[in-house]
């Protein structure tokens, strides 16, 4: 365990405050995300009702926010737990960067779901509301 | 006397170590962490799907009633709850409140039996 | 009530398991078994042990020094939690008591550890009195207030029982500081004769060194001296982030 004082990287701050800041706005995002899947689940919320919910321009705006938060959230927190298990630099690199790419990869598709409608992209079948 | 080089025993710690409840919620709300970052999306993404067909709607729909999504919606809102209340728990230390030494600790019993009333609750009522 | 539950009469012994190994003779550590008589009503963990040295096995290494938590030589690992020997009442305790040296150390031999490490931390932080202005006659004053802003911080003995009992320390110790170091590193920037605080913030500003802790608070459960490094973990996390937002 013996090591030199190698100074200070100046780095920590960000990772800390986004984290923080992510929470905030998840705290306020995430339980009406899970109130309208339980109320889903138990047959409170119909097709059409979801539906407008979920495609209005406002709501689809604040879905893509969530998203937002939710990926810096995530990155934070799992970039933390890399720090503390990961112990050689190459792996952390490697495992670090992988996590990057997975997760800017699903803030793309995301994005992309949130404003398409991905029903409408497969061809499933018309929208109720038309 | 014998000449020793060898590498002394590091004393053992996480085995050893006795559990307390603020060290249970600090790992527990690092599981449910890393539990909810593989669950989450995946229920963003449903709840989105759902909302753009009709034909989605009724396939998630049945999925969620099924064994299958009821145990992992139970799991997902309950390590959600935890994972929600221990992280305003954090948040008030972050702004220097609640942060005596019996505040820490009665702070972490409230997060933890209240999650666990939580889950007993949703299990009944889900 | 109190004298029947736990309490032990003076005639009863107590069990104990203690963490051996000495580096000339053991390929590895074991735990020996030893029964102590309880020689005097309040006796503490200490007294145990000097009873074992003196009576029963004079090879048994520990430090011990003013064997009144005062010194900070007799950090154990006590059934699985960090304490002074000193002041840790044999009553109370469940048997066999578990004794082990503080937990991820280097052992030297028995109950001792090799704490160059953590005072090797301890002097990162630069734990003296920096300041530019000119030496005065007699002493730096403070008022009584900013004297009250050292309480929870001066009382640290540095006995390592925080540190050891940091599972953040464990995993990064190469690189975390450690609840100690950390406290103490608080206790300057507070500190209203210190003129350096700008440079002491530079020196913590870093991922590894300060932000490695999760509120896990095995250092404030651990200590003695019931102080919480928690806190001032928070304390500094706060000023870092008042001269940054």
């Amino acid at each position: 365990m013996r090591n030199k004082d190698l100074g200070t990287a100046g780095t920590g701050f960000h990772d800390w405050y986004w984290q923080r800041i992510s929470a905030v706005f998840l705290l306020f995002s995430i339980p009406v995300l899970m109130g309208v899947l339980l109320l889903t689940y138990n047959g409170n919320i119909s097709f059409e009702t979801l539906n407008i919910a979920l495609t209005h321009p406002i709501s689809k705006t604040l879905c893509n926010l969530f998203l937002f938060a939710m990926l810096i959230h995530i990155w934070t927190g799992l970039k933390v737990i890399v720090e503390d298990y990961v112990h050689t630099t190459a792996m952390r690199v490697f495992v670090l960067n992988v996590l990057l790419v997975m997760l800017a990869g699903f803030a793309f598709y995301m994005t992309y779901h949130i404003w398409a409608e991905l029903a409408y992209t497969f061809n499933c079948i018309p929208c109720g509301g038309g | 006397m014998k000449m020793n080089n060898k590498q002394p025993p590091l004393s053992p710690h996480l085995p050893i170590y006795k559990w307390r409840l603020t060290m249970f919620a600090s790992i527990a709300h690092r599981m449910s962490g890393v539990f909810l970052v593989l669950t989450m999306p995946m229920a963003f993404w449903l709840l989105l799907s759902m909302s753009h067909g009709k034909i989605m709607y009724a396939y998630g729909l049945s999925w969620l009633q099924s064994s299958t999504g009821t145990v992992l919606l139970w799991l997902m809102c309950v390590a959600l709850f935890y994972h929600l209340i221990n992280g305003i728990r954090f948040l008030l230390l972050d702004i220097g409140k609640t942060d005596s030494r019996e505040a820490m600790k009665l702070s972490a019993k409230i997060v933890v039996f209240s999650t666990i009333i939580f889950a007993l609750v949703l299990a009944v009522k889900i | 009530m109190c004298c029947r539950v736990g309490v032990t009469i003076m005639s009863e012994k107590v069990k104990l398991e203690i963490y051996r190994y000495n580096p000339e003779q053991d390929d590895k550590p074991y735990m020996q078994s030893f029964e102590v008589p309880v020689e005097k009503p309040g006796m503490k963990l200490l007294d145990a042990l000097n009873y074992i040295k003196w009576h029963l096995d004079g090879s048994l290494t520990y430090r011990r020094s003013c064997g009144e938590g005062v010194c900070g030589s007799d950090g154990l690992n006590i059934n699985g939690v960090n304490g002074l020997g000193c002041i840790t009442a044999i009553e109370g305790l469940k048997q066999p008591i578990q004794v082990r040296p503080l937990p991820s150390m280097d052992v030297v031999r028995d109950l001792v550890v090799d704490m160059q490490h953590f005072f090797d931390q301890y002097k990162q932080i630069k734990p003296w009195l920096q300041s530019s202005t000119p030496k005065p006659e007699h002493e730096r004053l403070q008022s009584p207030d900013e004297r009250a802003e050292l309480d929870g911080s001066y009382e640290c003995i540095l006995c390592g029982c925080c540190t050891t009992s940091c599972p953040s320390w464990w995993w990064n110790g190469d690189r975390f500081l450690g609840p100690a170091a950390l406290l103490q590193a608080n206790r300057w920037l507070k500190d209203s004769r210190d003129d350096a605080t700008g440079e002491r913030l530079d020196d913590l500003e870093d991922s590894f060194k300060l932000y490695r802790c999760h509120q896990i608070m095995n250092c404030m459960e651990a200590c003695p001296k019931a102080l919480n490094p928690t806190k001032a973990i928070n304390d500094i996390k706060r000023s870092l982030a008042k001269r940054k937002v």
